[in-house]
């Protein structure tokens, strides 16, 4: 019987896939483990193996065709066999290979996904068609939460945006679409001042005439950090903190250790790796830092993980070292090498890019002093490492060269005030001044 | 907290005052009301209440002298203009009592006297011992307010080189309580209170005179809800001076003399209704720097002034001046102090009623100011001489008409004349405050009959666009 291939869900967040491209041609041959398929997140891409050997039969899908999880996308067998048309409205339930897929999440994205084996109550079905809901999305309560009933459609109905009979017949009338509105009235709902408010917004600002060379579709990951970027310089309440570091013992500290481990963990311990540690330290210290802004609340947060940008052939990525807090320098460094190397080989996993708390983004292997980065949104704030150049300071009133490096804390102003901030910059400064300090405020391994 | 701090002073007792006040001590907040004069205002004392109680009577008066369309016969029948009047005072005295009862469950602080701001957070009060009818405490002295409300209302204005002598040249305030009628009267101004007054004293049998200095009484309405008012009220003998500006308004040996666009009105009285100026000289807004344009204090849509814990509401703002305006306004208001969300409001919804017989009500814009703001306009019309219940009260006058956008469906203005419109007009605010079309309001059924059955007649019109959804 033939293999069915479909898009893997790989991380708790991930819904949907873009296909990137098709590695293998239809009909062609395939042996298990080779890789078929090339699809995209909003995080990153990752390719899909055939997990048996056979021919393949693609389905009807082509690149840029977005498809939700578990959707069968192609099957795998003998010449003769086809992709089933019937798949293609299918998607695939609970797999028995469970390497990497969480049965919790598919268990939820298949009811979600599955419009077919929804069960629903005359009523509810009728009430559902009459308003054009897909029953999968309703929340059942009826038969154990396995069944919906009219209640649910009525409920689900009533979450739904709403909009005053004027707005809606002027949002047709001038061609726009309510449902992507915020709405001001009542209870959210979309009025005719909220349609003329979209109508006053300045259009897209024509660009001039002159000749481009290349263009460069802002998707996928290019897409993101167009979006994130602007959200973020534009809703933040940004300051920025400069701070000059002495890191002489600090560079003293990371070429012994180099020396003494690297042999014994395969690699040798880098800068990043001893910043990340010593930044996940202060954030315990300091957890005012480790917050987010939600709408109503600043929300200190449970777990200090640790994002780290880097750079990528398509972009900017930042893969998050998770609880960095509570792993030793070798678990931390090693976990990070691996973030990196899924990350620039393009598979990483969508769950290595999201989650984190606080972003380390060091531009100092450029020869930059330093800068100021864009805070990672929904994070409070990011700390930009410059390079370590060595400078004429005063030492007991003589000028000695030190090795000396200059941090930047960019914090949101509408979450952290700037002397508590100072203070959490401070406490960095002195673990990198005197790095023994590590020594007293380290965490137990998990 | 002293005896003398407040989290909110309102100054006024108006409907706006007393209602911000209410809803301020509702949200927990400990609150002081000053009133120099009488707790209701305007409104309750020497408006809106008494009027209406005088209008009820001129009704009947108006439908026994159609005895004999309804088949009933009398000899000797007797009209006491001062029982009606006696009523009008029961009526009113009884509803300022309310108001009082209701400072007192809300644990309102109620000062009786002349409030003047010294500073944004002090109150001077001078006790008005003779201002009885505000039964509150007697004090004089400064109270201290984190937030103000300012709702001290309007008084009549005059026409430029009349003066008012309160005894042959009158304003409504005298007006309300005449005894009895004056065997006839010349009436400047023809808005809702001259009309209303005109109504009653013609009923009663005053040979009644309106000078109105526009082309059409009730100048503020749509055109054709002033034509048919002015229908029926010439029906009822009363004459009606338009296009008519007041030249002078002399005494004379017996009684006054109106001169207006060179003709003569002599008559027994003088009543002067053109209009309001708001009341916002002499209360110390200079020793605070609130801003006023031409007179009214000039506040942003949560009524806060340009001092930001100074409001101000009600005629004194001189947006609308209508009591269940004032009363918006000052629940805007103290929801805005309690930090409470609130909506701002939409003039364009406000009701504004007329209760001379027939009743005029509306809402929004009339036919001529949509067309000038260059809406692309529609008009629906409905009459109630096709309404049986209409027909059965003996109301056949009168009529609803809607105008709309056509291109969006949005309820633009609504005019209507005829019987107990008023009641009837809370509809189309709630339809355009929810931003409804006529096609919902005809697709909800209105009970067979009824004079409500014309609101959705008037809406019912299928066209040849737009009327598909």
């Amino acid at each position: 019987m033939a293999k069915e291939i479909y898009i893997p869900k790989l991380g708790q967040t991930m819904e949907q896939a873009t296909i990137a491209r098709w590695l293998v041609e239809d009909g062609a041959q395939v042996s298990e483990g080779q890789p078929i398929l090339e699809v995209e997140t909003d995080k990153a891409n990752f390719g899909i193996e055939a997990n048996a050997s056979g021919y393949l039969h693609v389905g009807p899908y082509k690149k840029g065709d977005v498809l939700p999880v578990l959707t069968v996308v192609a099957v795998i067998g003998k010449p003769e066999d086809k992709f089933d048309a019937k798949l293609a409205k299918e998607t695939k339930a609970a797999k028995e290979d469970g390497e990497t897929i969480q049965a919790q999440a598919i268990a939820i994205a298949s009811v979600a996904a599955d419009v077919g084996r929804v069960f629903a109550s005359p009523r509810a079905r009728k009430l559902a068609a009459e308003n054009g809901v897909n029953l999968a999305l309703v929340t059942a309560t009826g038969g154990d939460g396995q069944r919906v009933v009219e209640r649910d459609v009525l409920t689900y109905l009533s979450a739904l945006p709403k909009v005053t009979p004027v707005a809606q017949r002027l949002a047709t009338v001038v061609g726009l679409d309510w449902r992507t509105l915020t709405g001001s009235g009542a209870q959210g709902k979309v009025t005719k001042k909220d349609v003329e408010r979209q109508l006053a917004a300045p259009a897209p600002t024509q660009l001039s005439g002159v000749e481009v060379v290349e263009r460069v579709p802002l998707e996928g990951v290019r897409g993101i950090i167009a979006e994130r970027m602007a959200a973020s310089a534009h809703t933040t309440a940004r300051v920025t903190l400069f701070m000059e570091v002495d890191t002489t013992e600090f560079v003293t500290m990371r070429e012994r250790l180099k020396a003494r481990v690297a042999d014994a963990w395969g690699f040798a311990p880098g800068y990043s790796d001893l910043l990340a540690k010593i930044v996940a330290t202060a954030l315990r210290q300091f957890p005012y830092m480790n917050a987010r802004l939600a709408p109503d609340a600043i929300e200190r947060l449970a777990h200090i993980n640790v994002g780290m940008a880097i750079d990528t052939e398509r972009g900017l990525l930042v893969p998050v070292i998770r609880d960095a807090d509570k792993k030793n320098l070798r678990q931390l460094s090693a976990e990070f090498r691996e973030l990196v190397g899924r990350a620039r080989a393009g598979k990483a996993m969508p769950d290595d890019l999201t989650g984190g708390t606080f972003t380390i983004t060091n531009l100092g292997m450029h020869d930059v002093l330093a800068f100021t980065p864009i805070i990672n949104l929904p994070e409070a704030a990011i700390l930009g490492v410059g390079c370590i150049t060595p400078k004429p300071v005063v030492r007991e009133e003589q000028v000695v060269v030190r090795q000396m490096l200059l941090l930047s804390l960019v914090f949101d102003h509408r979450v952290v005030d700037g002397a508590p901030a100072a203070r959490f910059l401070q406490h960095i400064k002195a673990l990198i001044e005197e790095p023994y300090l590590l020594v007293a405020e380290m965490g137990g391994a998990p | 907290m002293s005896d003398h701090a407040f989290d909110v002073i309102v100054i006024g007792g108006g409907p706006g005052g007393y209602e911000a006040a209410l809803r301020a001590a509702q949200f927990g907040m400990r609150v002081g009301l000053v009133e120099r004069e009488f707790l209701g205002g305007v409104c309750l004392n020497i408006g809106c209440i008494p009027t209406k109680t005088l209008l009820r009577n001129a009704e009947i008066v108006e439908l026994l002298h159609r005895g004999k369309e309804f088949g009933f016969s009398f000899e000797n029948l007797r009209l006491d203009y001062e029982i009606a009047y006696t009523r009008s005072r029961q009526v009113s005295d009884r509803l300022v009592q309310g108001v009082q009862f209701l400072m007192q469950v809300g644990k309102i602080d109620v000062f009786q006297g002349v409030a003047k701001l010294r500073s944004a957070t002090q109150v001077d009060v001078t006790f008005m011992p003779e201002a009885t009818a505000v039964n509150g405490k007697k004090f004089d002295g400064t109270l201290d307010a984190k937030n103000i409300i300012i709702a001290t209302g309007a008084r009549s204005r005059s026409i430029p080189g009349v003066e008012i002598d309160g005894e042959r040249i009158i304003t409504y305030r005298e007006a309300i309580h005449l005894r009895q009628v004056p065997q006839s009267i010349a009436i400047i101004g023809a808005g809702p209170i001259g009309m209303e007054l005109g109504y009653v004293f013609r009923c009663y049998g005053s040979e009644v005179t309106l000078i109105e200095m526009m082309p059409n009484i009730l100048p503020l309405e749509d055109e054709e809800s002033s034509a048919e008012v002015a229908k029926a009220f010439d029906h009822l003998g009363i004459k009606l001076l338009t296009n008519a500006r007041v030249e002078a308004v002399i005494r004379t040996g017996e009684g006054v003399q109106v001169r207006a666009n060179g003709q003569i009105v002599n008559t027994e009285k003088a009543l002067v209704a053109i209009g309001f100026l708001p009341n916002s000289e002499n209360i110390g807004l200079e020793n605070v720097g609130v801003r006023v344009e031409r007179g009214a204090i000039v506040t942003d849509e949560n009524m806060r002034t340009n001092v930001p814990n100074i409001f101000a509401i009600g005629d004194v703002t001189a947006k609308l001046m209508l009591a269940h305006v004032a009363s918006a306004q000052g629940i805007v208001a103290a929801e805005t102090i309690a930090g409470m969300q609130t909506i701002g409001l939409d003039y364009g919804a406000v009701p504004r009623c007329t209760f001379c017989h027939p009743q005029v009500a509306s809402m929004g814009l009339t036919e001529k100011q949509a067309f000038a703001q260059g809406y692309q306009v529609k008009i629906d019309r409905f009459p109630f001489q096709a309404n049986g219940k209409a027909l059965g009260l003996g109301e056949p006058d009168g009529f609803v008409k809607v105008v709309s956008d056509a291109r969006c469906g949005e309820i633009l203005g609504v005019h209507m004349v005829g019987p107990d419109v008023t009641e009837l007009l809370p509809e189309y605010v709630l339809a355009r405050n929810q931003e409804l079309t006529l096609h919902e309001i005809a697709r909800s059924i209105h009970a067979h009959p009824t004079l409500s059955e014309v609101l959705a007649k008037v809406a019912d019109r299928p066209t040849f666009s737009g009327g598909r959804t």
